[in-house]
């Protein structure tokens, strides 16, 4: 991807990743529809959930991208002009709570089980299922301590990993939609007319 | 998932079925949506996943359609239409080949902002995704070129689909919508009411800037010295030309235009000057990476237009005015960004606006502009050959540059952005972003059909020409009073071009055994002339002029080895161009 030759941008504004939400209608090919853009306008996309919001109509999806605060506005404004994408958000530094969650198969041995547990507590993980020759672990966290802990528990014989990859939600009672940098509507729909001068075609 | 694939608005869906109404097949609530929204003409190709829907119109009367000779043809006359009019232009075909045949057509739009509806058949919903006879993925095919598409696939849903569609081609950013229709739903039946409130786009970003977007773009034209106005196609889209004129006039700035920006501001004005980038005037170019301020209106600082971003316009500032807020900072940083309709924020911007531009800016550009006129081909002596540009400079002058001029891509176009004079808007359509060849001919008959009280002329090579020329019997059967203008130079002449001044005069696959056009033209009852002498370009033109009842066509065999001067080489600054040679001698020099 090209970002703008901006000489003034820092490191931050065009390096690292950044979260963005994004409030979609719930229709078939709309996450098709989401990923087309992204691929051919070569965007970084590192990860992208997506699932049900608290509107039965609209899903919601937590994306992460490359290319620092100005990638993250390029894609918002892009986004935006997808006619099912309703509303998004780059998180910037807002404070939000960021979780992922992972399902971690490994193949301890009987006599490695107490340190895997003592691993468990330590990062608030649970033992979901023991099965003869393999356990499943279920951790929620942010990124960078499921990365530690899945690495913590690689010498158990790691089998498996699932993960959810990150979804994500601003703190505080002003919630979503309400930060500068949100583009769109989030609720009621907006039923002003466009500002294009082109009216309807004249009736012949 | 919610619902079928469809989209409607969260009040259609309460709705449900409509209330009152008759009941119709979706194929008659396709042309009752038609009607309302005030299609006149539309251009097609049947088959038989449309054919509901062809056989609707045939009964419902009232919309004219046009049988082109190739899908492609279809959807670059819907283009033309769109373009020459404000419009929404609609193309119609069939499912499978019918649909992708659309394909460059719809891609063209997008590229350049213009709004089409296209409507394809598809296979019954009942065997969708079975490889059906002439099924294809439209829907997947056309995302990435569309401004938005859908599927229909309950009849319910159709009439609101198409208002839809009809909203989003043209509200914003206007842009290609495709709605694929199977055939099912097009026989199914259902309650229409044709008094329903048609459905509004919701304006999702704020188009309103803010009083303090404007004050500061207002205050760097007020401080700076040596500015220069960009105008894009946004200027035409918008209807903003006269709010222009008043900014350039109020404040004595020059004002540059890029290729689809022509016609946005008057090109015989005193401060006009002349199209930018790659093929664009020296005196443009030259003043760009001098400038102190640019002040970018509707444009999208596309890398034709830029040459290498890096030693882009160094010394500026930068203001960029778009309706698009992807656009602001896409390729070039700028100063202030102002998001919004061109003619809302013009209006605004020119209260109160003032500017000091240097005396000596102002003579630096006059001098630009009159060493560009010395080397200029068509102020050179003639040596009796037929050099294109003076082709394009002699029909501007026979038509006293008020005709609609419609280009094919190459180096015709180029001639034709540089010496023929424009005033007013949309009156060249070109295909800019996507640069299609083969856009020429059909774009043409859709201009005219748009605009039947104007004069068109299909300005063409002889290569593209040849990519859709088949349209010359839609024109016939039409009666479409197009002129046809072939420059026929024997070559791809623009690859020729590059061939010559960048791979060592290697000319592979670009010299064209061409077939007689006037024989051609002849074959399919259109009146043609041949001319290869500068002398009869005037008589030829005159007789063309006189042509009233349908099209005709003339050849202009032109000199091969031509070069559009002045050419910024890929990777170059924008003001690294090489020139036309000096002298008149030299041009026997390029003519090997």
């Amino acid at each position: 991807m090209t970002p703008a030759p901006n000489a003034e941008m820092s490191g931050s504004q065009t390096s690292g990743s950044q979260t963005l939400i994004a409030l979609v209608e719930n229709r078939p090919g709309v996450l098709n529809r989401v990923t087309t853009l992204l691929r051919r306008r070569h965007f970084d996309l590192l990860t992208l959930s997506m699932g049900r919001s608290e509107d039965p109509d609209r899903s919601r999806l937590t994306l992460t991208v490359g290319g620092g605060s100005a990638g993250a506005r390029r894609v918002a404004d892009h986004l935006i002009k997808l006619v099912e994408v309703l509303h998004v958000e780059p998180l910037f530094d807002q404070p939000a709570v960021r979780r992922d969650l992972a399902l971690i198969k490994i193949r301890p041995d009987a006599a490695e089980l107490p340190a895997v547990n003592a691993l468990c507590s330590a990062f608030r993980a649970r033992i979901v299922d023991v099965s003869p020759g393999s356990t499943i672990v279920e951790i929620t966290g942010e990124q960078s301590k499921i990365e530690r802990f899945v690495a913590l528990l690689t010498p158990y014989g790691l089998a498996e990993l699932a993960r959810s990859e990150c979804v994500a939600m601003c703190r505080g009672a002003s919630g979503f939609g309400a930060s500068d940098h949100s583009v769109g509507q989030t609720t009621s729909q907006t039923t002003s007319q466009t500002t294009s001068s082109t009216s309807p075609n004249p009736t012949s | 998932m919610a619902n079928e694939s469809t989209r409607v608005s969260d009040s259609a869906r309460a709705a449900g079925q409509p209330e009152g109404g008759r009941e119709l097949t979706g194929a008659e609530i396709v042309c009752a949506c038609l009607q309302r929204e005030g299609v006149d003409v539309v251009f097609g190709y049947p088959g038989g996943a449309i054919l509901p829907t062809y056989d609707a119109l045939c009964r419902s009367g009232g919309i004219h359609h046009v049988l082109t000779r190739h899908e492609q043809g279809a959807s670059h006359m819907a283009d033309g239409y769109a373009r020459s009019s404000g419009r929404v232009g609609v193309a119609i075909a069939t499912s499978g080949p019918g649909a992708t045949n659309l394909v460059t057509g719809i891609a063209t739009a997008m590229m350049d902002s213009s709004p089409l509806v296209c409507l394809t058949g598809q296979v019954s919903t009942t065997v969708l995704g079975s490889d059906a006879f002439q099924e294809a993925d439209v829907l997947g095919i056309t995302m990435p070129i569309t401004k938005h598409n859908v599927m229909v696939t309950r009849v319910e849903d159709l009439a609101e689909i198409l208002h839809e569609a009809f909203a989003i081609a043209r509200s914003g950013r206007p842009g290609p919508v495709v709605v694929d229709l199977p055939k099912d739903v097009q026989l199914a039946r259902t309650l229409y009411d044709p008094d329903r409130p048609l459905p509004v786009v919701p304006v999702k970003t704020s188009m309103t800037p803010l009083d303090a977007e404007i004050e500061a773009a207002r205050n760097l034209i007020a401080e700076a010295r040596r500015p220069v106005i960009l105008a894009g196609n946004g200027i035409n889209i918008s209807g903003a030309s006269e709010q222009l004129r008043r900014l350039a006039e109020d404040t004595g700035i020059p004002v540059s235009l890029t290729l689809l920006g022509k016609g946005a501001f008057p090109e015989d004005h005193p401060l006009s000057l002349g199209m930018m980038g790659m093929h664009g005037d020296a005196a443009a170019n030259l003043a760009i990476q001098a400038a102190d301020l640019i002040i970018a209106l509707g444009m999208r600082f596309d890398d034709r237009v830029t040459g290498t971003l890096s030693t882009y316009a160094p010394k500026s500032k930068k203001i960029h005015v778009d309706l698009d807020r992807s656009e602001i900072g896409k390729n070039v940083a700028v100063d202030v960004g102002v998001v919004g309709d061109l003619k809302a924020v013009l209006t605004r911007l020119l209260v109160g606006i003032a500017a000091t531009v240097d005396e000596g800016w102002t003579a630096q550009i006059r001098e630009w502009k009159d060493h560009s006129k010395t080397l200029d081909v068509v102020h050179q002596p003639c040596d009796g050959r037929l050099w294109a540009a003076r082709v394009i400079r002699d029909l501007c002058e026979l038509t006293d540059g008020e005709a609609v001029t419609v280009t094919d891509v190459g180096q015709h176009q180029m001639f034709e952005a540089q010496y023929y004079t424009h005033r007013r808007p949309r009156t060249l359509i070109t295909s800019g972003g996507l640069g299609t060849m083969g856009f020429g001919l059909p774009a043409a008959l859709g201009a005219k059909l748009a605009q039947p009280h104007e004069e068109v002329w299909a300005i063409v090579g002889d290569g593209g020409f040849q990519m859709t020329l088949a349209e010359l019997a839609t024109a016939v059967q039409e009666q479409i009073a197009v002129k046809i203008a072939i420059i026929n130079n024997g070559y791809l002449g623009m690859v020729r071009q590059w061939q010559e001044l960048f791979y060592e005069e290697r000319y592979y696959a670009t010299p064209l055994a061409n077939p007689d056009f006037c024989k051609i033209a002849e074959a399919y009852g259109v009146p043609s002339v041949r001319v290869s002498q500068r002398r009869d370009v005037a008589p030829a033109v005159a007789w063309c002029r006189s042509v009233n009842d349908g099209p005709c066509l003339v050849e202009f065999v032109v000199e091969s080895h031509d070069v559009v001067y002045p050419m910024v080489p890929a990777g170059a600054a924008l003001d690294e161009m090489i020139r036309r040679p000096a002298r008149a001698s030299t041009m026997a020099g390029v003519s090997r």
